[in-house]
């Protein structure tokens, strides 16, 4: 079985008001290896959100194949373990907390596979550790704050220990303190436990952490690399997008004679090396 | 902070709270079917006081369930003056050619009393069990259900999204209802149809974010593998106790009692 | 002479006398000039919005006063009125959307006014207008059709349409894209070359240093700071607690700032911070070649 998500040659359409059909993706390809930190960038109606749904099966594809470590999403057969290998965080954190209690929450997944109470309760210990929310245990999920939500909605996630997480947007109604925690979690787990992640934004600033980027514009992908090199492209300006401000700065360092190694991706790193100099 | 809404549940450590929902359930149909069946005035003063005692017992405000009473009484009086006009027997105040009776009045009064015993009985299980417990304990009764292919699952998840639902709903309500105070709405206007406007420009925009939250929700369970499953941790949680054994043996006890002394008459 | 808002001595406090009591709000000072626009930046719970709602009458004041306009927020009739004369916009307004078309939508604050359906008419068609929608009929479509980048315009077309006096917004840019941001940004931007009075919540303080200079600070129900962004950059004991919501040449500025290193910490643009880097290193080379060969050294770290 190989390992690592594939898409290949996927094209998805939609039926809008039952009047024409629109082309949310249009013979997308990409592949996601394990332990691969990619950042997804797209503005809005540039089909990430499609493309996010396409990976766990939410959605089949129109034309093309989806392939989850082997597994066919199109096949109805697989959703299960598909679904349980690809996690997946979504935008509003209130709609994606069904039980009453925090602790249940995390349980939904487990449940749902039908695996042995104690198994459950093992993982609903260890999702709420990580994501530390042991004190909210109890809680009602309302009493949460946003950012909070957004950290509950992933320990559920988590309790299926999942190979892949792919979150849409799961910071764009966060408050800066809250996003800074999601993101500082996601990259703890890319580090320190080994997950894939996919990440998807319309705001760059979200994807500093990304060994890849890929970067979608109405249906297709229009770059693909690493951060310096497609924010250093010409093309991202001409696709209307701006470069985090981070890299700005290095670009204007660079262009003056003051290289900036590529490994450099956060305010502190850059500062370390500029205070070495 | 608003103020507590009827049959809401106040948290507390007394006996009664620490009561097995399933304890409770029994212990009130229990109490229905008593009531319902008695028409011995002393037999139901007797319930009365065995509330007052439950109340008592798990430490709610008295004074509250006496207003909570207080609430209804509109219900109350048109029950007894239904009863007293419409019985025949030895009138006692005449209006035209309709007539208050004696007897009517005794068996208005006694209704009333039954009434207040069923009210008071529902806020003491309302207000002294949370209500996941109590749709916990509503599922365990409805499990055999499960073997005639109905979904009851699916029913305590329902339940469970509608009161993990509840307080957000109540706070998106309140937010809509200041955005629309703030262009102009008046809720509390003298004219109807003013006010039903206002009351519309909260509850349209509320239901369109109820209908994409549970497209949302849909889309959350389903990424989480959702399949209708009995509820592990919470069915865990459901534990009796010698507490329970007691409780319920004394209300068995009590009902059990009634029936050779033919209190049960008709 | 008083400013068009007057805010003294404020004070609220939420579930007094309870366990879940709140301060929300502890002696607020704050007075705005007519035609200014000011930031109010704090993090969550700093009570931003409960500030916010006295202005409009939602709240009535517990403590002090404020006064909007003239009238006085504590006067249940004059509190009445608040509402025509300072429009607040919450956040995500186009929640609250629940017309079948962006017209009626629109011409709702106006009807409330009770102004002639001829004056309501003309109100819509501006208030579209200045908010980039007034073309192909869109004001007969249902709102639900449009996307949300355009349902928050007509939201506050919606608010425009009242012509309140002083404007209010919550997070106008809150949940949006790059695209439907500058849109909005537009419609802020016009305003304030207007000099009309406005407000703008934001827990950015890159977004707020980006349109105004005037910036109030909100923490914890206490007003830290009330004036200039200029003078907000010198202090750093105020910025301490905020740093992260600079924007980045700034921070990595102030970082250096913070070692030892000379460097100016009031520029305003990406360009000036790289060219004081740049001026850093610069210096650093000519030091160095100052030096006598033997002591020359790599990587100057005895110099921190």
């Amino acid at each position: 079985m190989t390992a690592g998500i594939e898409v290949i040659n996927t094209t998805k359409q939609y039926k809008v008001f039952a009047r024409e059909k629109i082309d949310a993706l249009r013979d997308v390809s990409l592949s996601v290896r394990k332990g691969e930190y990619v950042g997804l960038l797209g503005m809005n109606g540039s089909g990430k959100s499609t493309l996010a749904r396409l990976l766990n099966g939410l959605l089949k594809p129109t034309q093309g194949k989806v392939y989850v470590n082997g597994m066919d999403t199109a096949d109805a057969a697989n959703l299960t373990a598909i679904r349980r290998l690809v996690g997946m965080v979504f935008q509003n954190p209130d709609n994606q907390l069904v039980c009453p209690v925090v602790e249940e929450e995390i349980a939904f997944g487990p449940e749902n596979l039908e695996l042995p109470l104690a198994e459950i309760r093992r993982r609903v210990d260890w999702a709420l550790q990580i994501c530390g929310l042991e004190e909210k245990r109890h809680h009602a999920p309302h009493l949460l704050s946003g950012g909070q939500k957004q950290m509950a909605a992933l320990a559920s996630v988590l309790a299926m220990l999942p190979e892949y997480l792919v979150l849409d947007e799961p910071t764009s109604m966060l408050d800066p303190n809250s996003r800074r925690m999601l993101l500082g979690q996601l990259d703890l787990l890319n580090k320190r436990e080994g997950m894939t992640i996919i990440l998807i934004s319309h705001n760059p600033e979200d994807l500093l952490q990304a060994d890849r980027l890929i970067v979608l514009d109405r249906g297709s992908i229009a770059m693909e690399g690493t951060p310096r090199e497609v924010y250093g492209n010409q093309k991202f300006k001409e696709l209307g997008l701006n470069a985090p401000a981070l890299y700005q700065l290095i670009g204007q360092l660079e262009s003056n004679q003051f290289p900036v190694p590529d490994g450099i991706k956060s305010i502190p790193e850059l500062v370390e090396y500029i205070c070495q100099e | 902070m608003t103020g507590m809404k009827l049959g809401q549940y106040v948290y507390g450590d007394s006996l009664i709270h620490k009561l097995d929902p399933r304890t409770k359930i029994i212990c009130c149909t229990l109490a229905v079917i008593s009531v319902m069946a008695s028409v011995n005035l002393y037999y139901l003063l007797f319930l009365l006081l065995l509330m007052v005692a439950a109340i008592i017992a798990s430490r709610l405000s008295l004074a509250f369930i006496l207003k909570s009473i207080w609430q209804i009484k509109t219900l109350l009086l048109i029950t007894l003056l239904l009863q007293a006009f419409l019985t025949p027997g030895q009138a006692v105040w005449n209006i035209g050619s309709i007539s208050m009776t004696r007897e009517g009045l005794i068996i208005g009064s006694i209704n009333i009393l039954r009434l207040i015993i069923l009210f008071m009985g529902s806020l003491i299980l309302l207000m002294t069990t949370t209500p996941m417990k109590l749709s916990t304990g509503i599922e365990y009764f409805l499990r055999p259900l499960g073997k005639l292919n109905i979904p009851v699952h699916n029913f305590t998840t329902i339940i469970s999204i509608s009161f993990r639902f509840l307080p957000t709903l109540f706070e998106e309500a309140s937010m809509i209802r200041n955005a629309q105070k703030s262009r102009g709405s008046q809720f509390d206007s003298p004219q109807l149809m003013v006010k039903i406007k206002s009351y519309a420009a909260v509850v349209i925009p509320l239901f369109e974010a109820s209908l994409s939250r549970a497209a949302d929700l849909g889309e959350a369970m389903d990424s989480r593998c959702y399949t209708s499953h009995p509820n592990q941790i919470r069915m865990s949680s459901l534990k009796m106790t010698g507490r329970d054994a007691a409780a319920l043996l004394l209300v068995l006890v009590i009902v059990l009692a009634a029936v050779p002394a033919g209190i049960f008459l008709k | 002479m008083p400013g068009m808002i007057e805010i003294a001595h404020l004070s609220h406090t939420y579930a007094a006398g309870s366990p879940y009591k709140v301060e929300a709000l502890q002696d607020i000072n704050l007075s705005i000039e007519q035609g200014e626009f000011l930031g109010l930046f704090g993090p969550n719970g700093s009570g931003k919005s409960t500030l916010v709602q006295h202005l409009n009458g939602l709240i009535r004041p517990q403590k002090g006063t404020v006064t909007v306009c003239g009238l006085n927020a504590s006067d249940p009739k004059a509190s009445r009125e608040l509402w025509k004369k300072a429009g607040l916009v919450f956040q995500y307004p186009e929640h609250q959307i629940f017309q079948i078309s962006v017209y009626d939508e629109v011409a709702y604050g106006p009807r409330n006014l009770k102004l002639p359906e001829a004056t309501v008419k003309e109100r819509v068609c501006e208030a579209l207008q200045q908010v980039g929608l007034l073309q192909e009929n869109i004001a007969q479509l249902p709102p639900v059709t449009l996307s949300g980048g355009m349902r928050r315009r007509v939201a506050i077309a919606g608010m425009l349409a009242i012509q309140p006096e002083i404007l209010i917004l919550d997070e106008p840019m809150a949940g949006l894209d790059a695209a439907g941001r500058s849109l909005i940004l537009d419609i802020i931007r016009k305003r304030q070359q207007k000099h009309e009075t406005t407000v703008m919540i934001s827990h950015s303080l890159k977004e707020i240093m980006a349109i105004t200079d005037k910036i109030a600070i909100l923490d914890e129900g206490s007003l830290v700071f009330n004036g200039e962004v200029k003078e907000l950059l010198t202090r750093p004991e105020v910025l301490a607690g905020y740093h992260f919501e600079l924007p980045e040449y700034l921070q990595v500025v102030y970082e250096l700032a913070a070692r030892g290193f000379e460097i100016r910490t009031n520029i305003s643009s990406i360009r000036e911070a790289g060219g004081e880097i740049i001026k850093l290193k610069q210096e650093f080379e000519q030091r160095r070649s100052a030096l006598p060969e033997q002591i020359r050294q790599p990587a100057g770290k005895g110099d921190q």
